[in-house]
């Protein structure tokens, strides 16, 4: 490695084998300080760039730098150049250590970290072995294949999931879905609020939905029902109304079981302050009654209903039903 | 990994339990496990083992007597009780051929203990080994059951039905008693015709008076199986019926299904079984199920384990001495 004047013009940046490319989402800072730090002190703040086999210069750190001389009209950097021979490795290990919180920081940026690695042409096994480990991944093949699948998604999507801190794990259950899948849904996700686990239950819903049905994306997304939902203006509402579509597509015999109780219940007409529930998955064959009472006065009043017999057939028609 | 390379291995630790999939919320047969074979050669589409195991490569414990002395060690501690043991837990108990010597060890060992009585559990149709050997009706050889369609799309490199069912008959003709498991069922377009053929074909081979036990139970697995089921078996379509997660984590078809699937396969085996007094039971379900599909419930797994005892004894002399419910409050 040595340390050298270098022209700005024949510095790679954007072709650099060392930029992120969307790969990692880094924060806005602004530049006010560094520029005042690189006017005053140009010894002080070199670049670091990697000399490829044909002589070129890759940008490996410093990329606001360049870019902030570069629209001071500078002409010569300051860097520390690594030669030719240098593994590539190093140079990724280079910005991981400059970059390390921001990468650690969300689940999309640690697997486009990843990818990064992987497409600046490194020892795969290396990823695998050693800079998986480093960021908490699970090191297999799959977790490569993850990382690489993220970031062939669309921008919006990739940014989504930053922005939301999606866990590497999240991802991993979200990214096991067919990418066309995962880009309707983000087409969607302006139209809905969603936590990451009712993302993956939406996922999960949709393509068993489709799988059922023999239908692909693009007859998915023609079904009018969902079109129907996504026209709503309250994306919380939307939420609810397309679990509750997905859960009657997924469970017609437990939606129509539950409606039927439900409306025998409606039926009994109990007063607010008693309430009949019962599991909705009707796996526990068993009633629950709870009564709430504020005021002593009404105490008679509300525990009459259940001397009255069409509370009781209620009760009793609940529990055939389970 | 290699699923066809056995490994022989000593015993190590407690090889007699209770089945891995008990749990207090469901009503359970109370059977024991021996864990003498990990792991089979096939590779059925809902197998649990597929999320279960850690090593791939199958093993059989080569030191029987091992085996057989801590049963007996069980049983000195129980002597009034009937103990069933089964070696299917973790694996096939005839699939591989490698463990032909211990089950003859076994058969011929369980043969002479009264308190006792062996299952040996598979998909295969491996049973010339066995078809010699002095049992003394003391061992119960069993097959997991499904339709044909079910066997060919979900239960991979396994024996055909027919298969299965022609060593059954030969079993049966050497005197063993057999059993019958038609779990997990699974639930398929056609299921209704294809397990009322099923039972039609089973008893167009075997003698109601020889079944020692009939089990049902449907489909299940932990919310993970899901997952792992999909990504090695792209092809199936088990996991696209209408299920619930339940109480033991474990997802299963919802109960108004999994109910007409076994009124459907109960009401098919009370035809064939022409009055014949073979205990049919449920495999990890509630009591209301039981309530339900047979019209009573057993107050406790530990009191189905005593109908079991009961029953064996009535039928086929089996138990040192005649069971008595007070016996059978702790397996």
């Amino acid at each position: 490695m040595k340390r050298c004047s270098l022209k700005i013009s024949e510095i790679l940046v954007s072709d650099s084998l060392f930029n992120y490319q969307g790969y990692v989402f880094k924060e806005k800072r602004p530049d006010d300080c560094l520029k005042k730090l690189l006017m005053q002190y140009p010894e002080a703040l070199p670049l670091v760039v990697y000399t490829d086999q044909t002589g070129r210069y890759h940008l490996v750190d410093g990329f606001r730098r360049i870019a902030l001389l570069s629209e001071e009209k500078q002409e010569v950097i300051n860097a520390l150049v690594f030669p030719a021979d240098t593994p590539g490795e190093d140079m990724i290990l280079v910005r991981a250590d400059q970059d390390w919180v921001e990468i650690a920081s969300t689940g999309a940026n640690r697997l486009g970290f990843l990818a990064f690695a992987i497409r600046a042409t490194v020892d795969r096994e290396w990823v695998l072995k050693r800079l998986c480990r480093w960021l908490s991944l699970r090191p297999s093949e799959e977790t490569l294949q993850m990382a690489e699948k993220l970031t062939t998604l669309s921008m919006k999507l990739r940014e989504f999931f930053h922005q939301k801190s999606y866990s590497a794990k999240q991802l991993e259950n979200i990214l096991r879905y067919p990418s066309d899948l995962l880009e309707l849904l983000g087409g969607w996700l302006e139209s809905l609020q969603v936590t990451a686990s009712i993302l993956e239950e939406l996922l999960e819903g949709l393509h068993d939905h489709m799988r059922a049905m023999d239908m692909n994306v693009s007859e998915l997304k023609r079904q009018p029902e969902i079109g129907e939902i996504l026209k709503g203006k309250n994306p919380h509402e939307n939420t609810r109304r397309l679990r509750e579509l997905l859960n009657s597509w997924r469970r017609p015999i437990l939606t129509e079981k539950n409606q039927r109780i439900q409306s025998m219940v409606d039926r009994a007409g109990l007063p607010p302050e008693i309430r009949l529930s019962w599991d909705r998955s009707l796996e526990n064959h068993q009633v629950n009654i709870s009564v709430n009472i504020k005021r002593a006065e009404d105490v008679e009043r509300v525990l009459e209903h259940f001397n009255k017999q069409k509370v009781l057939d209620c009760i009793k028609g609940v529990l055939k039903e389970l | 990994m290699d699923k066809n390379t056995v490994k022989l291995t000593e015993k190590k630790g407690k090889a007699l339990g209770i089945c891995a999939t008990f749990n207090p919320k469901y009503i359970c047969c109370k059977v024991q496990v021996l864990r003498a074979v990990k792991n089979c050669p096939f590779s059925c589409t809902y197998c649990f083992l597929q999320n279960y195991l850690n090593e791939e490569t199958p093993q059989v414990v080569s030191d029987t007597g091992a085996l057989i002395e801590e049963v007996k060690e069980a049983i000195k501690a129980n002597p009034w009780r009937l103990f069933r043991v089964g070696t299917w837990e973790l694996g096939d108990s005839l699939a591989f051929p490698e463990a032909d010597q211990q089950v003859k060890e076994l058969i011929e060992a369980f043969s002479e203990i009264p308190e006792a009585m062996l299952e040996l559990k598979t998909k295969s149709s491996r049973v010339e080994h066995i078809l010699g050997l002095s049992h003394r009706g003391k061992t119960v050889v069993s097959w997991s059951l499904n339709p044909e369609e079910v066997v060919q799309k979900e239960e991979l490199h396994t024996a055909s039905l027919y298969e299965r069912l022609h060593a059954m008959q030969r079993v049966q003709e050497a005197g063993y008693l057999i059993g019958l498991h038609f779990d997990p069922m699974i639930h398929y377009p056609d299921w209704q015709r294809g397990y009322t053929r099923l039972v039609e074909q089973i008893f167009s081979f075997l003698r109601p008076e020889q079944i020692a036990w009939i089990s049902i139970g449907s489909l299940r697995f932990n919310p993970e199986m899901k997952r792992l089921i999909e990504q090695n078996f792209p092809h199936t379509r088990i996991t696209l019926s209408e299920m619930v997660s339940a109480d033991d984590n474990k997802t299963r078809y919802v109960k108004p299904l999994r109910l007409q699937m076994y009124r459907l396969l109960y009401g098919q085996l009370k035809r064939h079984l022409k009055g014949e007094p073979v205990i049919i039971y449920l495999c990890m379900e509630r009591w209301d199920m039981w309530e339900r599909l047979f019209g009573f419930t057993p107050d406790s797994s530990e009191e189905l384990d005593y109908l079991f005892a009961e029953n064996l004894y009535k039928r086929f002399g089996i138990g040192r001495v005649r069971p008595e419910r007070r016996n059978y409050k702790v397996a």
